[in-house]
């Protein structure tokens, strides 16, 4: 028998989240069904190291097409990728379905439709007029501590909650040792490493710079990643060490301490790696990022700041400093990777979700 | 091949591709008019709203928005036309060094925005050029190869559009140049 062919949609958001979510759940297909990928983030290679094929378009947030014009050049890409790859499953990973996408889907007739949508919207964002009902399963990533829920949706699909969605499973991080001769890191040198987002919607240098040198007077060696999606570098003073390694999780217990915004997959592998942890939410987005971090901070070793004074970035560190590694501590279950895929799985072989 | 024929070979190869429009494409996935209207009194509203546009009594309900080969955060590039660079198949790090070199060139551009036709994944370089990149990858399927039939599809909406192949990247900045003003003339 054949193996069913998922082909996977990604939008390009203020990181890689959205990918790195359609990553999650084509590595736990398993080689169980065929993924390809049609991604609106600019990080191909990553999905061709990943394993993967791959075609790419502009985004909307890039490009300076009028709306009318980026869709009506999204659904003939599209349906070329519909038609070439022929899928069992087309998987869209965003907050909104684009009128585009959906015309193309609708035009193929593509035989299931997954939506994976990430919840945790401010209050105040307005919904997003797009009927869930058009699609057979809606996959909601959860937060830290959500359990499956199977609810059903009007038009005869699923919408399925599964546990938070994690790219790399627990026993694929490198320990301490490893990773630290991965990135060629000293032994036994004090390492920070500052994730702060790829900087195109929020210019992050000045809050870099200022935490640097807070981090640096406590005697860390200040590491910087830069996002494969970047389309400028921070710069930063020559004793900051750039690395571009993905999926940065992997390497992430090379470090003593971590700094990082608070979006989805952030907090995933913060409690992932367990290394203690400064997040600063960027509050210019549309999920809540500063409850996310509070919720992290009831998981994981991690410290909620806006470190936008001196005063606050002193008490943030100090908080840092403090933080312990609970003996015997429980942590949550990340493996809503797993259970999307295998609910993805189910719904192309035509089996019932429960 | 010298680089004048190579420039004049692409050119022609892409003009033949631009005659060869994918006619099931673009009939199935056109976003631009609905074309068939589910109900009667929606197919009646469309064919009034046709007959007043054509008489000059009314706004076209879809108006033609053309696509443009910009990045928003690319500067001056509010109104260009596409240059397309041809870099199938080009080596990697060679490709990077042309493309600065193109960069070097910018101001030689003459308001054309470079349009990057490419098998070779090097996004995170591309992404801090701030240039449009046309992806022309493999994918397994079936039906017409893919990255041919997007070539062709491409060859079509960029019609007309002057081509230059990657390596005038590599040329020192004057020949660069000068070959850069007669292509865009």
């Amino acid at each position: 028998m054949n193996k069913p062919r998922v082909l996977f949609f990604n939008i390009n958001g203020s990181g890689l989240g959205h990918m790195n979510r359609c990553l999650a759940y084509a590595r736990r297909l398993d080689k169980r069904a065929d993924a390809v990928f049609f991604s609106l983030a600019s990080a191909i290679e990553i999905i061709h190291e990943m394993g993967f094929e791959a075609d790419y378009f502009v985004s909307d947030f890039w490009s300076r097409s009028p709306p009318g014009a980026w869709n009506r050049e999204l659904a003939f890409r599209f349906g070329m990728m519909l038609e070439r790859v022929r899928p069992d499953v087309v998987v869209f990973d965003g907050t909104w379905p684009f009128k585009g996408f959906l015309h193309a889907c609708r035009a193929y007739g593509v035989p299931k439709m997954v939506w994976s949508n990430r919840g945790l919207h401010k209050e105040d964002m307005p919904p997003v007029p797009v009927d869930e009902s058009l699609f057979d399963l809606v996959i909601e990533p959860g937060e830290l501590g959500a359990q499956r829920q199977v609810t059903p949706l009007s038009g005869g699909g699923v919408r399925l909650l599964v546990p938070p969605v994690s790219l790399l499973t627990e026993d694929e991080l490198l320990d301490r040792a490893s990773a630290r001769d991965a990135l060629g890191l000293d032994a036994d040198g004090r390492y920070v490493l500052f994730s702060l987002g790829p900087g195109n919607l929020k210019d992050v240098s000045e809050l870099g710079r200022s935490l640097i040198s807070s981090f640096q007077d406590r005697a860390y060696k200040a590491v910087w990643a830069r996002a494969p999606i970047s389309v400028r570098d921070t710069p930063f003073p020559d004793d900051v060490l750039p690395v571009s390694v993905y999926p940065m999780v992997r390497y992430l217990r090379a470090f003593d301490a971590f700094v990082g915004a608070a979006g989805y997959n952030t907090c995933c592998e913060v409690v992932q790696a367990r290394v203690p942890t400064l997040l600063v939410p960027n509050t210019q987005l549309v999920d809540d990022q500063a409850r996310r971090a509070r919720m992290v901070s009831e998981h994981a070793p991690a410290v909620v700041s806006a470190c936008e004074s001196a005063t606050e970035r002193e008490r943030a560190l100090a908080a840092l400093d403090a933080l312990r590694e609970e003996p015997g501590a429980v942590y949550p279950a990340m493996d809503g990777a797993s259970q999307a895929a295998e609910a993805i799985l189910a719904l192309a072989g035509g089996e019932a979700i429960r | 091949m010298t680089l004048s024929k190579q420039m004049q070979s692409l050119s022609t190869r892409m003009a033949d591709l631009a005659e060869l429009p994918d006619e099931a494409l673009a009939h199935r996935y056109d976003l631009r008019h609905p074309r068939v209207a589910a109900r009667l009194d929606q197919r009646l509203r469309l064919w009034l709203g046709r007959r007043l546009w054509r008489w000059g009594l009314r706004k076209p309900v879809f108006v033609d928005q053309p696509w443009h080969p910009g990045l928003k955060h690319a500067e001056g590039m509010e109104t260009v036309k596409p240059l397309l660079i041809w870099a199938l198949g080009a080596e990697p790090s060679e490709l990077r060094q042309a493309c600065c070199g193109f960069q070097d060139s910018a101001s030689s551009l003459g308001g054309h925005a470079p349009v990057l036709l490419t098998d070779v994944a090097d996004f995170a370089f591309f992404s801090r050029l701030a240039w449009l990149v046309e992806y022309l990858p493999e994918i397994p399927g079936e039906g017409e190869d893919h990255a041919s039939r997007k070539l062709r599809y491409l060859a079509r909406l960029y019609r007309g559009a002057p081509i230059v192949p990657w390596r005038l990247g590599l040329l020192d900045a004057g020949e660069r140049e000068a070959v850069l003003r007669d292509a865009l003339a």
